[in-house]
């Protein structure tokens, strides 16, 4: 069978995933790679989630946040971008393709946005191909 | 706001003033009394112009509209004419507004005793004439032409800005400022009194220029926001928050700083400074959870243990 995808989208609930759900409502379509998960803020993602995701053999993970000043605990998207520059240094220097993680914000207003950043992010990673730490690990 | 902002009107005049003082000299209580005398000689005025949005609608100072000053020029046109049918009154807008119930109504009322309306833009200039009056210029859209009176009294309806130190006051229990620096609800429909502090509710001009029916139901709905609150004599948590296991906590005090509503101290626990999660505080973000490296916050709802299972769950081929 064809490598397809697999890819972990991590969601704030107030932004992203609102988002995504006005994608659905206004029936944008967006690849069946991506799988959510619904976190409270982007601020509680941990590193360890999205290193747990790859290790496991996720093969993109995609967090969203709400926009800067907007997230629903004032300042949980800052925090969230701090720890996520210090991820990408580390899976570099692990070896893994810093591409294969993103963070992005996208508000519950933004179903388009949504759709098209999953799309987007399906084709970046089927461009990276397999994450090489799939059965290893 | 203070007229000597406003270089371009004369504020050195006396006899320019500002609404908040020409209030005062049309009160019973006042420094006249009640009596109409301009500040400069005494006298009392013949003519008077009123120029609206000083100060407001004006990318120089404050964008945003104070609110009040067309319905209080008209006011205080009203009161004047209804005093003193004789004394000509020119009300300078950009243009007029009077949303509210009952609003359009006195404006209607206030043109029909005779004060003169002029809309078209802001009042270029205000200048004083050898003579001794005070010249305003403008514009007048109905007319399509520049427009210039000659008065012995000028009135400028200020904006209304927030207090000043009202960002500090905001700060000491975290409810933060809006652009314009004015404290800022929640939200504008759904939760208009309440600020990012749980328990410390908003009404009236500190959050928005606003007039008095409607501080008044602000205020009312901060009073029962509060009575709410207190009535019930406990206080409903909610139940997604964190909580420390203060027996893994290795009082590090990373998390302190780090909750953006200061609900975590160090506190004394068997003998050891312990972080400690005040629950009435807690908004639930998982900020600190996510955060300790010693893994003892637990952020109920969410644990790391409920995320990880999504995930395996999810990554499983
Ligand atoms: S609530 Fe969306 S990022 Fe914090």
């Amino acid at each position: 069978m064809a490598w397809e995808p697999r890819l972990i989208v991590i969601a704030c609930h107030w932004c992203t995933y609102a988002g995504a759900d006005l994608a659905g409502s206004l029936r944008y379509s967006y690849p069946p790679t991506v799988h959510i998960v619904r976190v409270p803020c982007s601020g509680r993602v941990e590193p360890e989630f999205i290193a747990e995701a790859l290790m496991r053999g996720a093969d993109g993970v995609f967090v969203g946040g709400c926009h800067f000043g907007d997230c629903h605990y004032k300042e949980g998207n800052y925090k969230a971008i701090r720890r996520f520059k210090l991820l990408k240094k580390a899976l570099t220097d692990l070896g893994v393709e810093p591409d294969r993680v993103q963070l992005e914000w996208i508000s519950g207003s933004e179903g388009k946005k949504f759709a098209e950043a999953m799309t987007a992010f399906d084709a970046r990673i089927r461009e990276l191909g397999p994450n090489p730490m799939k059965g290893g690990a | 706001m203070s007229k000597h902002h406003f270089k371009e009107y004369s504020p050195h005049h006396p006899d320019v003033i500002t609404s908040m003082e020409f209030e005062r000299i049309l009160s019973a209580t006042g420094p006249t009394g009640g009596e109409l005398k301009r500040p400069s000689d005494g006298t009392k005025p013949k003519t008077i112009a009123m120029i609206s949005c000083v100060g407001s609608r004006d990318e120089r100072y404050h964008r945003y509209c104070s609110k009040v000053c067309c319905m209080y020029m008209l006011k205080h046109a009203r009161i004047l004419k209804e005093k003193y049918p004789d004394i000509k009154i020119f009300l300078f807008f950009i243009d007029v507004r009077t949303a509210g119930k009952d609003f359009e109504e006195f404006y209607v009322y206030t043109k029909e005793l005779g004060a003169k309306i002029i809309r078209g833009g802001r009042v270029s200039a205000v200048d004083v004439k050898p003579d001794g009056k005070l010249r305003v210029r403008g514009f007048d859209v109905d007319l399509c032409s520049p427009v210039e009176v000659s008065v012995d009294l000028v009135v400028l309806a200020t904006a209304i800005e927030p207090p000043d130190g009202v960002e500090e006051l905001g700060s000491m229990f975290t409810a933060t400022c809006g652009r314009e620096g004015f404290l800022r609800e929640v939200h504008t429909k759904l939760y208009p009194v309440e600020t990012q502090a749980r328990g410390v509710f908003i009404a009236g001009c500190v959050q928005g220029p606003k007039d008095i029916p409607e501080s008044i139901a602000q205020a009312r709905a901060a009073a029962a926001a509060t009575a709410a609150l207190v009535i019930p004599g406990k206080i409903r948590f909610e139940a997604v928050i964190s909580e420390v296991d203060r027996d893994k906590c290795s009082s590090c005090g990373v998390c302190v700083p780090l909750c953006p509503y200061t609900a975590i101290r160090i506190v004394e626990y068997k003998g050891k400074e312990k972080a400690y999660i005040e629950p009435a505080l807690c908004a639930g973000c998982g900020v600190c959870a996510s955060a300790c490296p010693s893994r003892a916050i637990t952020f109920h709802g969410f644990t790391t243990e409920q995320i990880m299972a999504q995930i395996d769950a999810l990554t499983e081929a």
